[in-house]
């Protein structure tokens, strides 16, 4: 932003040369017009060079490269060891549950997730507070398409996750309770049956995880995880509520 | 008609759900698995102070003593550790009466004479009922918490 602010004050200057210059070129011999023709000529070919290295700028910050490339990065994050399971309970290791927030950048540090977007500062770089936008919104929508499943009643192709609402309690803000629809369309040999299940959820800032409490009584819930940058998709596992164990998957695309 | 009967009757239930020997069971499970241990218990109290501070700033003035203003001083940290340990005497002792009324008596004395308002043990019991389900991350029961802190916190008040 500061860049565009620089940009804008180099402009104005420009435009006082153009302004000095003809007021400088009446006492000259050659004729004014000529004069003037070659220092607006050169001003816009001054405007478009910075225009062009605008646009050179532009494409190196542009946002969506970056998100690109941090996905990457939460990839290979994803298969090195955890880097915050020092003081980790053994059956949470187990479970691949973790209690703790990797600050991450060049300055390490892991925090508890419950002071994960809780409105103070906890890591020494401020990463904690700096991601706290909720990216499921009252009346998104996500669709998701079958890895594998083993074990939903309607083995369906596509599970489609709607979030109703969404509430924070001001007081405590890491993790926001959600309303959600999870709808289902299933064809059989019989007939062709459409559901709609109401459940509570709930979104973890730290772990950039939708936990979907299970709507039926078989116990089955859905853990979608984004990758931290990219918040248009995620990976939603449908798992036993007791023993955390995946039977299912879908990958899931904002609609 | 008849399930939404049903329905209301289960809801009259779960409205309704004393802290009885099976919730104490079942409460005393759930809080082993929050309070933890080490560094993560710490992360654990410090959670619910924030939260109850967040709610009730004026009862900072309460811990003055024990550097309230700084939820992350040693002296403050110190102090929501004995708080979380005077918690875990109390539902560890829940299925044992003698020792429970024991422990709630010896906190009711600690805690008289200091004018602490209701809506103080109210914003801790929120605090609670917030960062626990965060803690464990999955099945915890609300109403048997609900019904269980009451039941220590009018012991510690020493009225309903």
């Amino acid at each position: 932003f500061r860049q565009a602010d620089t940009m804008k004050s180099l402009r104005l200057l420009l435009a006082a040369v153009v302004v000095v210059t003809a007021v400088l070129a009446d006492h000259h011999e050659p004729t004014h017009d000529e004069l003037i023709d070659k220092v607006v000529e050169r001003t816009g070919k001054l405007t478009h060079d910075i225009y062009e290295f605008e646009s050179h700028i532009d494409e190196r910050i542009d946002p969506e490269r970056i998100e690109r490339a941090g996905s990457l990065r939460a990839r290979v994050e994803a298969l090195e060891e955890p880097s915050c399971q020092e003081h980790e309970d053994e059956h949470d290791i187990a479970e691949g549950l973790s209690h703790y927030h990797q600050c991450g950048g060049d300055d390490p540090q892991c925090i508890s997730n419950l002071f994960v977007c809780d409105g103070i500062n906890d890591c020494r770089n401020g990463e904690d507070e700096k991601h706290c936008t909720l990216p499921t919104k009252a009346g998104d929508r996500f669709v998701g398409d079958v890895v594998y499943d083993d074990c939903t009643k309607r083995r369906p192709d596509h599970i489609t996750v709607f979030i109703e609402t969404v509430s924070k309690a001001a007081f405590f803000t890491p993790l926001p309770k959600l309303h959600v629809h999870i709808e289902i369309e299933s064809e059989s040999d019989e007939d062709d049956s459409h559901v709609s299940l109401p459940t509570d959820g709930t979104y973890s800032f730290a772990e950039n995880k939708l936990i979907v409490y299970a709507p039926e009584d078989d116990g089955l819930g859905l853990v979608g995880l984004f990758d931290g940058h990219n918040f248009d998709r995620f990976v939603g596992n449908i798992v036993h509520t007791l023993s955390r164990e995946p039977c299912a998957q879908f990958i899931f695309h904002r609609k | 008609m008849k399930i939404l009967l049903v329905l209301l009757a289960v809801v009259g239930v779960a409205l309704a759900k004393e802290c009885d020997s099976l919730t104490r069971l079942k409460v005393k499970a759930q809080w082993r698995r929050a309070y933890s241990h080490g560094h993560d218990r710490e992360d654990f109290a410090q959670a619910i102070w924030r939260a109850i501070f967040a709610q009730a700033p004026s009862a900072r003035d309460l811990f003055k003593r024990v550097h309230g203003e700084d939820t992350t001083s040693p002296q403050f940290e110190a102090h929501a550790l004995r708080v979380l340990a005077g918690f875990d005497i109390a539902i560890s002792t829940l299925d044992q009466p003698e020792a429970f009324k024991a422990e709630l008596e010896h906190l009711q004395h600690q805690h008289e004479g200091r004018k602490i308002p209701d809506n103080y043990f109210e914003a801790f019991k929120t605090a609670l009922l917030h960062v626990l389900p965060a803690q464990l991350k999955r099945c915890w029961d609300r109403a048997a918490w609900d019904s269980c802190f009451d039941l220590i916190a009018d012991g510690i008040k020493g009225h309903h």
